[in-house]
């Protein structure tokens, strides 16, 4: 039993290793190789390549064991925003030969590559984000953003508003559900439900700040506003050489599309 | 604490959950508008700029991991961050006229900054529901950019006076001995 327990304490002094390369990979380096091929589909501007980028972070998802997750946010911007961004951009754009004409309406060829490239952009955007968002861990990402040099009190602002969210979402419901025993209206028409929102939000907001103010009390009893340098629980994980590789590469690569971009653009 | 006030710091936090909370409040009473700035505005008018700025950046990017698009809008919170904070200081927050008044303010500059974005952007197609009144109006012979104005600005007007007054209620019901603490106090204690 002893054992065990001190085994819970030394585990803290190593990395928390998730025995995967995406999950392991270091927050920074990640956002880094995602943005530049995020933005590398915007330079070469081909819906093509745009689309295959997509695909590839629809795998890279599958592959860090988060399709689910990833795809039950992506596929609702594949279906109400990238579709109908293409078929708005389709229909409203003017061009030179006219496809289709219905009133306002008319599709030309060159609202159709408009809206082919749009999309792709939108999808490949959203999915580089999303992929990011849902493989990264928002305490290693502020941790590592402090190793950095950024203050402790922005990891704080960052994580602290992560738990708010929970809370608050959590007492509206309470609010909502108290309010409607003392006879307020949460269904009916719309002024009905309207008036509704005031008494909800109301003593959620006023009850969250003045527990701000206790909690502001309660962190300086830590210490939290202590000059002087934070420890910290979490190790993180040394980046292997590789990794730093992988980084260059990718940036190097980046460099030498956005360099060509710009050679063509003066021709 | 640096540059930030000790309240400050725990206030952030407050503001951008409010921002999201109200946002979802308002998907469970099923209303037709936004109302998801209100923690922006209520930061920048108590507590100053530069938090404000922070409220409306992070919320943005939260909001974003459901819809990565709206990202860009985050120029749209910076403005109303900075609009609660200029007005707060001349006093907007103190009756109802004015925090009306401002409502109309800040219905008309956002709508200014966002209209454009969308034009350019997504070529006057923002994915919600003002985009089908847009659709509508731009399938009855209006130009792109004339009819995803008159949709926005006519959305925006009711959320952001609502937005305001929703804000001006708050700082109302605030005690003065918990106003007196935040940086921009000085200007809500009668």
């Amino acid at each position: 039993m002893k054992k065990l327990e001190w085994q819970f304490a030394y585990d803290y002094l190593k990395p928390k290793h998730k025995n995967n390369f995406i999950l392991d990979m270091n927050p920074l380096s990640k956002a880094n190789i995602l943005f530049v091929t995020a933005a590398s589909a915007f330079v070469i501007f081909n819906y093509y390549y745009a689309f295959a980028l997509s695909l590839v972070y629809i795998l890279l998802a599958a592959a860090a064991r988060k399709f689910k997750g990833f795809i039950s946010i992506y596929w609702k911007i594949v279906v109400f925003f990238a579709s109908l961004l293409f078929l708005v951009r389709a229909a409203f754009t003017s061009g030179t030969k006219i496809l289709f004409q219905f009133g306002g309406i008319h599709v030309t060829n060159e609202g159709i590559a408009l809206g082919l490239i749009s999309a792709a952009l939108v999808m490949e955007f959203s999915g580089a984000f999303i992929l990011f968002m849902k493989t990264t861990d928002m305490s290693d990402l502020v941790y590592m953003l402090e190793k950095h040099g950024m203050s402790h009190i922005f990891s704080y602002i960052i994580l602290s508003a992560f738990q708010m969210i929970n809370d608050l979402g959590k007492s509206a419901i309470t609010i909502m559900d108290s309010q409607k025993c003392r006879g307020i209206e949460t269904e009916g028409n719309f002024l009905q439900r309207a008036k509704a929102f005031i008494p909800i939000l109301g003593p959620l907001v006023l009850s969250a700040i003045a527990g701000a103010e206790e909690k502001s009390i309660a962190m300086d009893a830590r210490a939290f506003s202590a000059p002087g340098r934070h420890t910290s629980l979490v190790t993180l994980r040394r980046i292997p050489l590789s990794e730093h590789l992988l980084v260059i590469l990718f940036d190097l690569a980046f460099i030498i599309i956005l360099a060509w971009r710009i050679t063509t653009w003066i021709k | 604490m640096g540059k930030l006030g000790k309240l400050t710091v725990f206030l952030i936090p407050v503001g951008i959950a409010v921002n999201i909370v109200g946002g979802q409040i308002v998907i469970l009473l099923k209303l037709p508008i936004w109302l998801d700035a209100i923690g922006t505005i209520l930061i920048g008018a108590i507590c100053g700029l530069i938090p404000g700025l922070i409220v409306a950046c992070i919320t943005q990017i939260i909001n974003a991991i459901s819809l990565p698009t709206i990202l860009p809008y985050m120029i749209v919170g910076f403005a109303m961050a900075f609009i609660a904070s200029f007005f707060a200081k001349r006093h907007f927050f103190a009756t109802f006229p004015k925090a009306l008044l401002l409502g109309i303010i800040v219905a008309v500059v956002t709508t200014a900054i966002a209209v454009p974005m969308d034009v350019i952007i997504f070529g006057g197609f923002v994915g919600t529901g003002n985009s089908v009144v847009a659709a509508g109006l731009m399938a009855m012979g209006f130009s792109t950019p004339i009819a995803v104005a008159i949709s926005s600005f006519c959305f925006g007007l009711v959320d952001k006076v609502l937005s305001v007054l929703v804000c001006y209620f708050i700082i109302k019901s605030m005690p003065s001995h918990f106003l007196v603490k935040l940086p921009m106090g000085d200007f809500f204690v009668k």
